[in-house]
C-alpha cells in the first residue's frame, strides 16, 4: 500500500465515523453540546466583529486617532444638542450582516498598510487624503449613501421645516435623484484640496454622471436653451 | 514720387479712420431690443463677508477655503439668502432700512472689434434725488484670480471694511495699509488663512501677484454721474495714469427703471490693472447694485457667472455687433 492509498483510507474512515450513530453519547447530550458549541463559535465570531466596530478599536491606531478622529470630534456628528453620536463604524461599516462581513474582509487590507506604514505620519496622511476620501465617496455613491440612511431617511424628513437653503437643495436633490454624499462631502472630516473637481471627475469616471449645479453645466444649459430658442 | 507717397499716406489714413469707425459702435445707437436679456438675481447679502463665511453660522464654512463654488449649495437660492438676512438677521450686525431680499438685474452684452458694451436695467425703489447715489458695479476676474470663478465678489469682502465687523480706526488702518480705511481686497493679498485685513503681504509679493494677473477688475457707474475704473488686490484702487478712465458709462432713471450702458475697450493695453478682454474669450463677472439711498455693503449682489465675448458658451454672451 502506498502513502496515497493510506491517506485516502484515513479520510474514508473519518467520513464513516462522522456519520455513524454515537454509541457513547445520548442524542440529547449531542444536541445540547452542539447547540452550545454553535453559540460559542457564532457568538464569538460576531463578538469579535462587533469589537472591531467600536470607537476604541478604530482609534487604537494613531493613524486614525490623530487625524480623522480629531476632525470628527469638531463636528455635529460627534457632539450636538440631542446627544446622539455617530461613531466611525456608523458611517463606514454597513449594518447589514453580509455587507458587513465583506467590509471586514476588505478591511484586512488596512492591516497590511498599517505594517507598511502607508499613512503613518501626518504628511503621508495629507498626501493620501484625496485618494482615501475618493474611495469613501465612490463607495457611498454606489450604495446610495446607505450608511447615512441608517439614521437619515429622506421619507422622514420634513423638508418644509428645514432652513430655506436646505429645503431648496433637498427638493432639487430629490428631483435629480442625487444621494447624500453628492453634497455632504467632508461632513465629518477635513476636505482634501481640490475636492470639488476631484468629486466631479470621480462621478464622470466611475459612474458616468455629469453632476448638476456647477458652472460648466450652467453654461451647457445655457447652450441648450439657446438651441431650443434658435 | 513725392506725390505717390502723399497719396499712399492719405489712403492709409482714410482706411485707418474708416476701419476704426466701422469697428466702433456708438453706444447710443445699439439696438438692444435684438440682444438677448439675461436676468440675474441679485440678493441682499447683509455682512456675509469672507470672514463670516468661515464661521459656523455659515454651514458651508469648511468648504469655502477649499474652493467650493457658492452655487454648489446656493443654486437658485438668491431669494432664500436675502430672506435669511432680512428675516433671521443672519450675517447682519446692523440692518439698513428698506432692503429687499432680491432684485432682478437685466443684463445684455454686445461687442465690436474695439469695445465691450454692457447694458443693465433694474426696477428701482429710488424716487431720484436721494443723498446717496444709486449705481451698478461689475467685478471681473479670470483664471488668474484664484477661486474667483467659484466665489466671485465674496472673495473681496472682508471684516474691517466699513459697516461690517471689527472696523479699525483710521490710525490703525493707516499703520498697516497706508490708507484711512479698509476697502475691498482679495485673500491672495493677505498672508493668513482667514485673509485678515491687517495681515498684508509684502509689497514685492503683491507686485508679483499683480504682475501675474491675480487682481480683479472693477467697473462702476453711479447715478451722480461718476464712473469708476478700478482694480482690487490689496485694496480697491483707481486705475492711474494712462490706464485711468477706460470705463465709460451713461445711465438714467426713467419711470422707476434704471437703464445703464457701460463700455470699455476690449484691450486697454494695461494688463497691470485692467482685465484684457478678447473675442472668443470668457471671463467671470459678479454684479452689484446700490439702490434706494444706500452705500457701502448695503447693496444687492450676484453670485459669479461667466461672460463670453462672442462665444456661446457663457451665461452671458456678448453679441458681435459687426
Amino acid at each position: 500500500m502506498n502513502s496515497e492509498d493510506q491517506g485516502r483510507n484515513i479520510l474514508l474512515r473519518l467520513w464513516v465515523w462522522f456519520w455513524q450513530p454515537s454509541g457513547r453519547f445520548s442524542l440529547g447530550v449531542l444536541l445540547i453540546a452542539g447547540g452550545v458549541a454553535g453559540i460559542l463559535v457564532w457568538g464569538g465570531f460576531n463578538w469579535a466583529m462587533e469589537l472591531s466596530n467600536t470607537e476604541t478599536f478604530c482609534v487604537s491606531c494613531h493613524e486614525m486617532r490623530n487625524t480623522v478622529f480629531q476632525e470628527l470630534k469638531k463636528t455635529v456628528h460627534y457632539s450636538n444638542a440631542s446627544g446622539v453620536r455617530a461613531i466611525c463604524s456608523d458611517c463606514h461599516v454597513p449594518k447589514q450582516w453580509g455587507n458587513k462581513v465583506v467590509r471586514k474582509v476588505r478591511a484586512t487590507n488596512e492591516l497590511l498598510h498599517k505594517v507598511l506604514g502607508t499613512v503613518n505620519t501626518p504628511e503621508k496622511f495629507e498626501a493620501a487624503r484625496l485618494e482615501l476620501a475618493s474611495r469613501v465617496w465612490a463607495s457611498m455613491k454606489s450604495t446610495d449613501s446607505r450608511e447615512c440612511r441608517n439614521c437619515h431617511l429622506t421619507e422622514s424628513m420634513k423638508i418644509d421645516s428645514q432652513a430655506r437653503t436646505a429645503r431648496n437643495k433637498h427638493k432639487k436633490a430629490r428631483e435629480r435623484g442625487q444621494t447624500c454624499i453628492d453634497c455632504h462631502q467632508g461632513i465629518a472630516h477635513e476636505l482634501p484640496e481640490d475636492w470639488e473637481d476631484a468629486y466631479q471627475a470621480l462621478m464622470v469616471d466611475r459612474f458616468g454622471i455629469v453632476s448638476g449645479g456647477d458652472e460648466e453645466n450652467e453654461e451647457e444649459e445655457e447652450e441648450e436653451e439657446k438651441e431650443k430658442e434658435g | 514720387m513725392r506725390n505717390i507717397r502723399w497719396v499712399l499716406v492719405c489712403a492709409a489714413f482714410v482706411v485707418a479712420v474708416g476701419s476704426a469707425t466701422s469697428a466702433t459702435a456708438d453706444p447710443a445707437s445699439i439696438d438692444w431690443s435684438k440682444i438677448k436679456v439675461k436676468t440675474v438675481p441679485l440678493f441682499y447679502p447683509g455682512a456675509s463677508t469672507y470672514d463670516w463665511l468661515l464661521t459656523e453660522e455659515h454651514e458651508g464654512y469648511k468648504k469655502v477655503p477649499k474652493g467650493a463654488a457658492c452655487v454648489k449649495c446656493h443654486e437658485d437660492d438668491e431669494e432664500n439668502q436675502g430672506m435669511a438676512v432680512l428675516e433671521q438677521g443672519m450675517a447682519e450686525p446692523k440692518a439698513a432700512p428698506n432692503r429687499r431680499a432680491v432684485i432682478q438685474l437685466a443684463v445684455q452684452a454686445a461687442h465690436d472689434q474695439e469695445n465691450l458694451y454692457l447694458r443693465f436695467q433694474w426696477k428701482s425703489d429710488s424716487k431720484g434725488g436721494e443723498s446717496k447715489p444709486d449705481g451698478v458695479a461689475v467685478m471681473i476676474g479670470d483664471k488668474k484670480v484664484k477661486r474667483f470663478s467659484k466665489q466671485g465678489c465674496w472673495l473681496s469682502c472682508h471684516d474691517g471694511v466699513r459697516d461690517t465687523r471689527d472696523v479699525p480706526s483710521e490710525d490703525e488702518a493707516t499703520k498697516v495699509l497706508n490708507a484711512k480705511d479698509v476697502t475691498k481686497y482679495l485673500p491672495a493679498s493677505r498672508s493668513d488663512d482667514a485673509a485678515s485685513w491687517d495681515q498684508l503681504k509684502s509689497a514685492d509679493a503683491l507686485a508679483q501677484i499683480r504682475a501675474d494677473g491675480g487682481f480683479a477688475d472693477l467697473w462702476r457707474w453711479k447715478s451722480n454721474g461718476e464712473t469708476a475704473d478700478q482694480s482690487v488686490l490689496e485694496n480697491r484702487r483707481d486705475d492711474a495714469g494712462d490706464s485711468a478712465g477706460d470705463v465709460r458709462a451713461e445711465g438714467e432713471l426713467k419711470d422707476g427703471t434704471y437703464t445703464v450702458v457701460m463700455w470699455r475697450k476690449l484691450n486697454t493695453g494695461h494688463p497691470e490693472d485692467d482685465k484684457i478682454l478678447a473675442v472668443k474669450k470668457k471671463v467671470r463677472v459678479g454684479f452689484a447694485v446700490h439702490d434706494n439711498n444706500v452705500d457701502s455693503r448695503y447693496h444687492y449682489t450676484s453670485f459669479p457667472l461667466s461672460l463670453g465675448v462672442g462665444t456661446k458658451k457663457a451665461a452671458i454672451n456678448a453679441v458681435n455687433l459687426k
